[in-house]
């Protein structure tokens, strides 16, 4: 059950060398090798159509089912809003989700997710690493392993990026054992990775003439005898040249009026486009995250907020991975920690409940159009199909063609890419 | 004076070179340095050491003992001493600066807490005790028994109990990086079952460590108005466990060393295991720590695994690998390339009592240290007896199978006494249950028997205040005896008295049937006492055999992991064997592929010259088959021509005939008639006219018929010659095809066995790497690439300088300390932490970019584009490159001699002279940019940093 994802493999190496020894071959008369070919519209295509990707949403706090994927309207715990038809006969939402409702023959509603997990921090471990944390263990979350199995080795761009609204930039420690190369890089407010602008004052002629002094000084080192770590090392340079001259990927400025006004004009709006041109480009794993759910105090109207900014974002976000074709080769999840309580507390608030509630699912070899699992009439317990964090986290990586049940080979350690006491959600499958 | 010098220099550079393999100077045969070079020779076979230059020496031991290159004077000083011992000399001086404890310190922090937030114990205040230990050479052991038995005290010193607080007090995370820390092995999957995959974990190693920790956690205490965070540590007791995957085998451990056998602890009846027994807001104090006795043992140099790992952690900082690598995984499928060499260290470390300066020093003396970085061509060269080895490989196999078995049956014959042990150690349980159960009773009982002596005390006191005021009531009434109300009061004190007396009798009488009921379950408890310690008289035996069990597998699993280690060295060197003798084959099929290249090639010139010599002759056949089919045709049309014309004059000749013959008769029939006569005249005149005519014509025909049959003749002889001339072009051109394609051949197969070849060096370096043959390339840490950038900005030197200044003020040196040594060093350790305070900030900013995750070890390399970027646009970097105070940026930049300036360039930043090539190049990148020199010279200063040979230790 060895799994050779190891970048020590003779074939990688080998591989590696070729891709190299072309790079520098291309580099030899142009200033810059390399890396520029995933902004040709060809390459991109077939990168479109081959390449597999996650998306997240991840609703912090802790999205209400019931005001969204699992209504119980007209019962002692569904609240004042109604449920409304979709796109698919049968399956209903939150009237919160109008526009989404219209994608749902996209969609996948797991209803029946039981985490058994109330606290914040532990809950969003779970459902990102797959895996509850133990004392002494530590693991990658989803986004490391995506960017790890996913990623083409080449790219310019980072594999893992984490867009949240505000705070600073920098890369996470998130990879675990996968190694930092595969950390989240955040780009706070939707700002491009740091330090992709040259210092202030650099021409661009300057800058040219010392890569090529550094190239030089290179080639000669490298002359002496060529290893796997230099060649990592020098590379780095020109993938770090080849992010500057994507930097525009970064930029939703770019996008036509009317795809921003789509997308809607806000904080979420911006990052789903962004999240869109990214995954586009070839990243490989895009967190974007909406806050804050987190509703003991007026749950009903804060939902209404927020809900409805979701909705607008992410129907259109559904909508235009599928006009483009992206939709097969691109896994888009919906989560949060866990989800709300049933029982409606005194401040019109719902606390924390991770017994009965929903994540979502789109694309990859997901099915589309269903509702899988079921809650009881008033959302208090599943009574069919409950699944938890290690069957979701199975899924999401089978729905992306990878087998979830092989190992990384770290070092000589062997670990699992998921719980190898888990599995995957059959039945999601197509 | 300066180019003197370095002339000078470079022909000692030159002569180094030229000796290749220097014996290093060595006072004592006995010296640990020189033991390591025995040891090594005689693991290396045939393969000699090739000694690096002086350059690429004082980088690496000074990147190795002080965390950063040398200064440029001093490069230039030492490339100029001549003494033999110089390099000696430079390990002593750097083991005495002020650099090395810090550089130590830096290195035990990341090795002891791999990066982990600081939750409870502050960063500084760790360092500050790491760099202290340092100063003051504390050995290994003794630092390892403050990390593992410290509480957090202030005086334990506090700091030491960040290795267990800051990991929460967590006893599985604390069981595996201890594991992995001190002993160099990973066991964390020996948590449920024995290793997978790694044969020699045993899942009782994990849980003998465990069990020393268990019974640790994080302990809260209210210091006043503060909580602070403390490690307690209560009484252990043995853990059962069972595999999750063998079910059925329960095994028992309490504390075991890896390696070792179970602990012989004092045996204590439950309720007296303390000295402090736990209570609220207290430290608890077991009478016996196992945390301490596991410092005890690991601290006395007993155990080979604590010792060798050390050995190797310290083999691994300075050699840029790990005897065993990854350091924290020995195991017997990952051996050590060096099985008696590692042996010699561990033993040697311990023997030397875990002094870690002499060490690095004895390491860094060694010749193995200073191997050189370039692949001396000897070593691609040389193969071992392949035939020789596998034959001694099969010697091996079978002692390693024997040993595996001899383990095997060892395991079997200990889980067996383990089996036997089960049942009586469970009655022991029992009887302590019981026993503590009665305690419990008893305790319980005491406590009513205590409270209600309580009460009886707080009544008494009662009774005594009201049968006070009673008697100064009566006295009071007695005062003013008529007052009836005052003596009704008076009376009211007396029978309350009464009352709380007879109360107080009452109480006392109960407290004394409490005091009573404890009798009952004392007398139970001292019953019982003797059963447990009967059911612990009855283990002990058992117990004996046990350990004496677990002892003979210990030694069986040491000897199959010596016998599987010696196996598997020797395949490698089967293996590295094997790929010399390919290596050669390849290059000599290179070789010959290579020869057959201009072979193939004047073969093919010839051929194409051939070829088109050839076009000419050619060119003339077919111009004259040209002439000749011209000539040919000509005599067509010729023939044709004439044959036309013959016959047009013998038709008129029959036609004259005819006419004639008509005449000749109409002038018999009327012979007289003029007319006719004139008629038959002139037929007959013409007749004869044209009848020549014909006969001329038909001469001529005939002649241009003969013509025409030569220049068919000719044109066929032609014709047979171009064809032939074809033939002779079509075999030319093919056979320069054939050469062309012979040639490209060649030069293909030139390029495949090249190519096989260089695959194949590059592996059989990679393996003479590995077997520490040739110097590793090894990445700067954070820390050590960040202090490596201040001293070739000479941001470093500038802020000690500065802080040098701020200590003279404060206290101007005098020759009375300068004499003092303690005080000296004093005075370099005072400002060296000054500089270090100011700039350590910026290390923080290069962990958190270079550094692995926290938790994660933090020895594998990275490189991603986000530290490039850094490195490129990060503001920090570029203004310590900019031209300032006379710094190496602006020394270039002002130096117009470009040889001058591109020797400081690269003896400054890279720490060696520039090669001719160098040279021109910083002279064509100063001469791009006349007008801005500064400029040209801050692309040089960048472009070396940014290039792989800063980047790396080599």
């Amino acid at each position: 059950m060895k799994c050779n994802y190891a970048c020590q493999s003779a074939d990688h190496l080998l591989a590696r060398r070729r891709f190299l020894g072309g790079m520098a071959a291309a580099g030899a008369g142009a200033v810059v090798g390399g890396l520029g070919h995933f902004t040709r519209p060809a390459a991109a295509a077939q990168l479109a159509k081959d390449q597999k990707r996650i998306v997240v949403f991840n609703m912090h706090g802790g999205m209400s089912q019931l005001e969204s994927w699992d209504p119980k309207p007209m019962t002692d715990t569904g609240g004042p809003f109604r449920a409304i038809p979709t796109s698919v006969p049968g399956i209903h939402v939150s009237e919160l989700l109008p526009l989404t409702a219209q994608q749902m023959q996209h969609l996948c509603l797991v209803r029946g997710v039981n985490t058994n997990e109330d606290e914040h921090g532990r809950g969003a471990y779970l459902m990102v690493h797959g895996r509850r944390q133990t004392p002494g263990g530590d693991y990658p979350t989803l986004g490391a392993v995506a960017a790890k199995t996913l990623m083409p080795g080449d790219s310019a761009l980072p594999g893992h990026i984490n867009v949240t609204p505000g705070g600073g930039g920098g890369r996470g420690n998130d990879a675990s054992y996968l190694g930092p190369k595969y950390s989240s890089i955040s780009l706070g407010n939707g700002n491009p990775p740091q330090n992709t602008t040259l210092p202030n004052g650099m021409t661009a002629e300057v800058d040219s003439a010392r890569q090529d002094f550094r190239r030089r000084a290179n080639e000669r080192f490298l002359n002496r005898r060529r290893t796997a770590v230099t060649d990592l090392y020098t590379y780095s340079y020109e993938q770090a040249l080849g992010l500057m001259r994507e930097r525009d990927v970064f930029d939703t400025t770019k996008e036509p009026a009317a795809a921003i006004e789509r997308y809607g004009q806000s904080d979420l709006g911006r990052m789903c486009l962004l999240s869109r041109r990214l995954l586009e480009n070839g990243v490989s794993f895009v967190q974007v995250s909406h806050s804050n759910y987190d509703t003991h105090n007026e749950n009903f109207n804060f939902h209404f907020e927020q809900v409805s900014e979701f909705d607008r974002s992410f129907s259109t976000f559904v909508a235009d991975l599928a006009d483009r074709g992206m939709l097969d080769s691109t896994l888009i999840v919906v989560l949060s920690e866990f989800g709300r309580t049933p029982n409606i507390n005194v401040y019109y608030g719902r606390d924390h409940w991770s017994h009965a509630w929903s994540v979502v699912m789109a694309g990859g070899r997901t099915i589309r159009g269903a509702a899988y699992g079921k809650t009881n009439d008033n959302g208090t317990e599943v009574i069919d199909g409950q699944v938890d964090h290690g069957n979701l986290f199975h899924t999401y990586l089978q729905a992306v063609a990878l087998d979830s049940t092989s190992s990384f080979d770290i070092d000589g350690r062997e670990l699992p890419m998921a719980d190898p006491s888990s599995k995957p959600i059959d039945a999601l499958l197509a | 004076m300066r180019r003197c010098r370095l002339t000078r220099l470079v022909q000692g550079l030159l002569a180094v070179a030229l000796l290749g393999i220097v014996a290093p100077a060595t006072a004592d045969d006995s010296a640990l340095h020189t033991r390591i070079d025995q040891q090594f020779a005689a693991d290396s076979g045939t393969l000699p050491i090739v000694v690096a230059g002086d350059a690429e020496f004082l980088r690496r031991v000074s990147l190795d003992l002080t965390g950063m290159p040398p200064t440029p004077a001093e490069v230039r000083e030492f490339l100029t001493d001549q003494t033999p011992e110089k390099r000696s000399s430079a390990v002593d001086r750097l083991l005495a600066s002020p650099q090395y404890p810090r550089r130590m310190a830096e290195f035990l922090d990341v090795t002891l807490m791999e990066r982990r937030p600081n939750t409870v114990i502050p960063q500084d205040e760790w360092m500050a005790y790491l760099v202290q230990s340092m100063r003051a050479n504390k050995p290994w052991n003794q630092l390892v028994r403050e990390l593992l038995t410290a509480e957090g005290a202030d005086d334990d010193p506090r700091a030491a109990a960040r290795f267990l607080i800051d990991r929460g007090s967590e006893p599985n995370l604390i069981t595996r990086d201890v594991g992995r820390i001190f002993f160099g092995r990973d066991m964390q999957c020996a948590q449920c079952h024995d290793h997978p995959l790694i044969d020699d974990y045993l899942q009782v190693d994990y849980h003998g460590l465990f069990a020393f920790f268990a019974a640790g956690s994080e302990l809260k205490l209210k210091i006043g108005e503060n909580e602070r965070i403390f490690y307690a540590e209560r009484a252990g007791s043995d853990a059962q466990f069972e595999s999750v995957f063998v079910k059925g085998i329960r095994h028992l451990t309490g504390p075991r060393v890896l390696g070792e056998v179970e602990l012989a602890e004092p045996f204590f009846v439950p309720g007296e295991e303390y000295n402090v027994p736990p209570a609220d807001n207290t430290r608890p104090e077991p009478k016996f720590s196992r945390r301490d006795k596991l410092a005890e043992l690991v601290a006395s140099g007993g155990n080979r695994a604590f010792n060798e790992n050390i050995a190797n952690r310290i083999w691994a900082m300075l050699m840029g690998r790990g005897l065993v690598q990854p350091v924290d995984l020995h195991h017997f499928s990952n051996p050590p390339t060096h099985p008696a060499l590692l042996q010699l260290l561990g033993e040697q470390i311990a023997a030397g009592g875990f002094d870690l300066r002499a060490f690095v020093r004895e390491l860094a003396l060694s010749s193995v240290y200073q191997r050189t970085y370039d692949v001396p061509p000897e070593l691609l060269a040389q193969s071992d007896d392949i035939a020789a080895l596998e034959q001694q490989r099969h010697e091996l196999v079978q002692s390693s199978d024997a040993a595996t078995m001899a383990f095997n049956a060892a395991l079997d014959q200990w889980n067996a006494t383990q089996a036997a042990l089960l049942p009586v150690v469970a009655e022991l349980d029992a009887a302590r249950t019981k026993y503590s159960e009665i305690l419990k009773r008893r305790d319980d009982a005491r406590k009513a028997a205590a409270d209600a002596e309580a009460q009886v005390a707080a009544r008494q006191t009662v009774a005594a205040t009201v049968a006070e005021a009673a008697t100064k009531a009566q006295a009071a009434a007695a005062a003013l005896a008529q007052d009836q109300e005052l003596a009704a009061a008076a009376q009211k004190f007396v029978d309350r008295a009464a009352q709380i007396v007879a109360e107080v009798e009452t109480l006392k009488a109960a407290a004394a049937e409490k005091t009573a009921a404890i009798a009952a379950p004392q007398a139970e408890l001292e019953a019982a006492r003797p059963g447990v310690e009967v059911a612990q008289q009855k283990t002990e035996p058992l117990r004996t055999a046990d350990r004496v069990a677990e002892d003979s597998m210990n030694t069986a699993r040491s000897a199959m992991r010596t016998a599987i280690a010696a196996l598997n060295s020797q395949d490698e060197r089967i293996q590295s064997a094997k790929l010399a003798a390919e290596l050669t084959s390849a290059r000599v099929a290179a070789a010959a592929a290579a020869e057959q290249v201009p072979v193939k090639t004047a073969e093919a010139t010839s051929a194409a010259s051939q070829a088109a010599e050839f076009v000419a002759v050619m060119e003339e056949e077919q111009s004259q088959m040209q002439t000749a089919a011209e000539r040919l045709a000509a005599a067509n049309v010729a023939v044709e021509q004439l044959t036309q014309t013959h016959l047009q004059q013998a038709q008129s000749a029959t036609a004259l005939a005819t006419a004639l013959a008509v005449v000749t008769n109409a002038q018999s029939q009327s012979p007289d008639d003029t007319a006719l006569k004139q008629a038959l005249d002139l037929l007959q005149s013409r007749t004869a006219e044209v009848g020549g005519a014909v006969q001329s014509l038909k001469t001529q025909l005939d002649t241009a018929v003969a013509a025409r049959e030569t220049a068919t003749t000719a044109y066929a002889a032609e014709q047979a010659e171009l064809a032939g001339a074809q033939f002779e072009k079509t075999r030319r051109d093919e056979a320069a095809a054939a050469a062309t394609l012979a040639m490209q051949t060649a030069q293909a197969a030139a390029e495949t066995t090249a190519a096989t070849a260089e695959s194949a060096a590059d592996d059989l370096s990679a393996r003479r790497t590995r077997d520490c043959q040739v110097a590793e390339l090894e990445p700067l840490s954070p820390e050590e690439l960040c202090w490596t950038v201040f001293r070739v900005t000479e941001v470093y030197d500038r802020y000690w300088q500065g802080q040098a200044a701020e200590v003279e003020k404060a206290q101007p040196l005098t020759d009375e300390i300068r004499n003092d040594p303690a005080r000296m060093a004093a005075r370099n350790y005072e400002i060296e932490q000054r500089t270090y305070d100011q700039l350590k900030s910026n290390v923080g900013a290069y962990a958190s970019m270079f550094g692995n995750g926290a938790g994660q070890p933090q020895t594998d390399f990275f490189a991603t584009a986000d530290q490039a970027l850094f490195v490129a646009n990060g503001g920090s970097i570029m203004s310590w490159v900019a031209p300032a105070g006379g710094n190496i940026t602006e020394r270039i930049a002002n130096e117009t001699d470009s040889r001058k300036a591109a020797e400081d360039l690269y003896l400054s930043v890279l720490t060696r002279l520039p090669t001719e090539a160098e040279i021109a190049d910083v002279a064509a990148c100063f001469a791009a940019k006349p007008a801005e020199r500064p400029v040209a010279a801050q692309e040089l200063v960048w472009g070396l940093i940014a290039s792989a040979e800063f980047r790396f230790n080599h």
